[in-house]
């Protein structure tokens, strides 16, 4: 009997070894993690082609906490083989520079499936470039959001208020919502106070150098924080406060302040194409959701800046299967994801694709083709400072927040800006980033 | 009982006692591993800079974090209303579950206080960040309960924005803090006053002492053991459950006013990928938890009371 039982052990043990040893040069395993929440659970076309074409067996899973799972995958040596996170709260640069990221740099050049474009077009190569480090491409951008200012046009028509096209104008608006109505004239949601970057380094590009204004603050150039065009851009804020222009929103988290917009108890908002999706069903009937570039210049016709912003995603070195990643970036740029994920989540996945893709932009709600034509239309810039300084974009917040309550001024604000920006250039620990 | 002796008074043998450490040695070991080496290595974490994205890429810095430590004003404003949580969380819970647990023990006209007890429990039972957000929503500035209240009782000098200003934000927090667990400590209370002899309190009544005077004179020295029990959970709680709570209704806001020792570490630690000053924090935090604590259980030190 015991010998029996040992030889069945013993023929058990072999065939799971010789299992495993025949499906070794198989490499069909492909394991995604995807941070799901707001912008939606949309790997799931890509998903599906890559089994359908590869017969590929894929593990995905999303996970609203999926920075807290990828981490400790790293450090143990068995990530997933793709993985999206928020860069809110993971380091995707420290990352980059521990070895955790394949360059992507070969697939850049592949045709995506359903399209002659190239990964590095559809995949919005603009973004793809101010990503690299030394020269190497690792992230791209799972889905892009246009940040800005949105505003309900029927308030607007029903009160005959213009839209503002000039930063004059804005401050005309908000004065005369504020005498004439109990409205308050902006709104933005003072838990997250990231939300006004759409709103403020317009006034800095437009009081400065444009873009180069703007260049200099992700480079943290030294003196950028307490130059002139700075100090305009928050005299501008404190212009506002003084004037009580904000309303009572230093409490409020984002979905908060988005119900008092939709409310109806202020009249402009600080927010991003994801507004429309994000609310859902609380959109009142005739709300009429529209988009406003900021307005920052002296003249309607002076150039405009619209904040991009987004979710990145990359390969893992440790991670057991690379033999994929091509196919993955060929299914996941292509028009028919595209189109999906922008008919089943209003996201949108290739702006490049969105402007020339008439279908893609009937799927989106008049907001999101709004807000992506104006980026389109305008100079476009992305705070890449806030994912190379997380700790100091975090201390501009609060500094940001002492300004909107009234505990400092404009001047005191741009002096604490650059001696907390100069302790990061004096840093070595914190490794500096350049937009070229 | 003497060295080497069971609880029968006899002398154990080397069998019995290794028989003993197999079944103990499992969970010690899980215990070392899983609680006490991390200890041990969030200090020999605290002497470097480091990611936390890489093991190659720890950097040794000596005292590096710690001097940065003295020398941050956020550290300084956590541990200030870490302590504000100790003081004011204690004296509310403490007073009102004392309060409760004496009435619905030592109060015969009060009818079902079963009810009552579940009532007051209940709020434990929530998780904390249900509670949280419960209490986001009751003060929110303009659709929230509390000012909504107060509008309705004509009393709109005293609408305050509860979360958004930096002078009322912690006396806000208390008050979902003490609402969860006055219940638990009640409940506490309850159990232990229960097991005071009905005699002495018979004895008290007919020597004229009062229902104040057999609450101080009996009722507190016969359960003084739970009390400094609770005391020592206040203390802990006041540093780690806290922590929950401030990061779901504030993260730390407005402008650090709420900022806690363990918020600031979070975020140090995952948010701005500092372990090696997150875990400096958190060594920081453990001896004051400890210096607190031990203060604590020397000042409440005192021999049982027999009657």
């Amino acid at each position: 009997m015991k010998k029996l039982l040992a030889f069945l052990l013993m023929a058990c043990l072999m065939a799971s070894v010789m299992t495993t040893a025949l499906s070794a040069g198989d490499n069909k395993d492909l394991s995604i993690l995807w941070s799901s929440g707001g912008n939606g659970d949309f790997v799931d076309y890509t998903a599906a082609k890559l089994k359908e074409a590869y017969g590929l067996n894929i593990s995905l899973e999303y996970n609203a906490k999926a920075h807290e799972i990828l981490r400790p995958q790293i450090l143990g040596g068995n990530p997933p083989d793709i993985a999206m996170v928020q860069h809110s709260f993971f380091d995707y640069f420290a990352a980059i520079e521990g070895g955790a990221y394949l360059p992507i740099n070969d697939y850049l050049g592949l045709t995506v499936d359903g399209s002659e474009q190239t990964v590095y077009e559809a995949g919005s190569s603009d973004i793809i470039d101010s990503l690299r480090v030394n020269e190497d491409a690792y992230l791209l951008m799972s889905n892009m959001n246009v940040n800005g200012l949105y505003y309900n046009k029927a308030m607007f028509d029903a009160h005959g208020w213009d839209v503002p096209e000039t930063w004059d104008d804005f401050i005309l608006l908000c004065e005369t919502i504020k005498t004439t109505t109990d409205i308050a004239p902006f709104i933005y949601p003072g838990r997250y106070p990231y939300y006004l970057q759409s709103f403020i380094m317009p006034q800095v590009a437009s009081a400065g150098r444009g873009m180069d204004s703007i260049k200099d603050i992700n480079n943290m150039t030294e003196g950028i924080w307490n130059s002139p065009e700075f100090l305009v851009a928050a005299e501008r804020i404190q212009y506002m406060r003084d004037h009580g222009y904000f309303a009572d929103s230093i409490a409020l988290s984002h979905t908060e302040a988005q119900m008092e917009f939709i409310n109806g108890n202020a009249a402009i908002i600080a927010g991003g194409s994801w507004l429309q999706n994000e609310m859902g069903d609380a959109w009142p009937e005739g709300f009429e959701l529209t988009y406003m570039a900021t307005p920052s210049g002296a003249a309607a016709d002076d150039e405009k800046f619209v904040l991009v912003s987004g979710n990145f995603f990359g390969f893992l070195s440790a991670g057991a299967n690379s033999d994929w990643n091509g196919e993955f970036l060929q299914y996941y740029f292509s028009p028919e994801s595209a189109l999906t994920v922008a008919r089943e989540y209003s996201v949108v996945i290739s702006p490049a694709m969105l402007a020339e893709n008439e279908e893609i932009r009937n799927m989106l709600s008049d907001s999101v083709v709004q807000s992506f034509m104006s980026a389109n239309e305008n100079s476009k810039y992305f705070m890449l400072y806030s994912m190379w300084y997380a700790e100091f974009h975090a201390q501009y917040q609060n500094q940001l927040t002492a300004l909107i309550s009234g505990e400092i001024d404009a001047a005191e604000f741009c002096e604490n800006m650059e001696d907390l920006a100069q302790q990061v250039r004096e840093d070595d620990f914190i490794t500096k980033y350049q937009v070229s | 009982m003497g060295k080497n002796k069971n609880i029968l008074g006899r002398r154990m043998d080397k069998r019995l006692k290794g028989f003993l450490l197999v079944f103990i040695l499992p969970t010690l070991l899980l215990y070392t591993v899983l609680y006490v080496w991390p200890f041990f290595y969030a200090f020999y974490l605290s002497l470097f800079r480091w990611k936390g994205y890489s093991m190659d890429g720890m950097l040794y810095s000596g005292l590096h974090n710690y001097r940065k430590l003295i020398s941050d004003d956020i550290v300084w404003l956590g541990l200030k209303n870490n302590l504000f949580f100790l003081v004011w969380s204690t004296l509310i819970i403490f007073v009102l579950s004392l309060f409760f647990a004496a009435c619905l023990t030592r109060n015969k006209k009060i009818r079902h206080p079963n009810i009552y007890r579940v009532v007051y429990f209940f709020p434990n039972v929530l998780s904390i960040i249900v509670v949280g957000v419960l209490w986001m929503f009751i003060y929110n500035p303009s659709f929230g309960l509390l000012n909504g209240i107060l509008r309705t009782l004509g009393l709109e000098s005293w609408i305050q924005n509860w979360l958004g200003d930096k002078n009322v934000v912690m006396g806000a927090l208390v008050a979902p803090q003490a609402w969860m667990f006055i219940g638990f400590y009640m409940v506490l209370f309850i159990a232990a006053m229960q097991n005071v002899p009905e005699a002495y309190y018979e004895s008290a009544m007919i020597d004229g002492a009062g229902t104040i005077r057999q609450f101080f004179s009996i009722t507190i020295p016969l359960i003084w053991g739970t009390v400094r029990t609770a005391l020592v959970f206040f203390v802990v709680n006041a540093f780690s459950r806290t922590f929950a709570l401030v990061n779901v209704v504030t993260n730390g806001g407005p402008n650090h006013a709420s900022e806690l020792l363990t918020t600031y570490l979070y975020n140090q630690a995952f948010v701005y990928s500092d372990f090696g000053y997150g875990s400096a924090i958190g060594v920081f935090l453990f001896v004051v938890v400890f210096v607190i604590s031990m203060t604590v259980m020397k000042l409440t030190d005192r021999e049982a009371v027999r009657y």
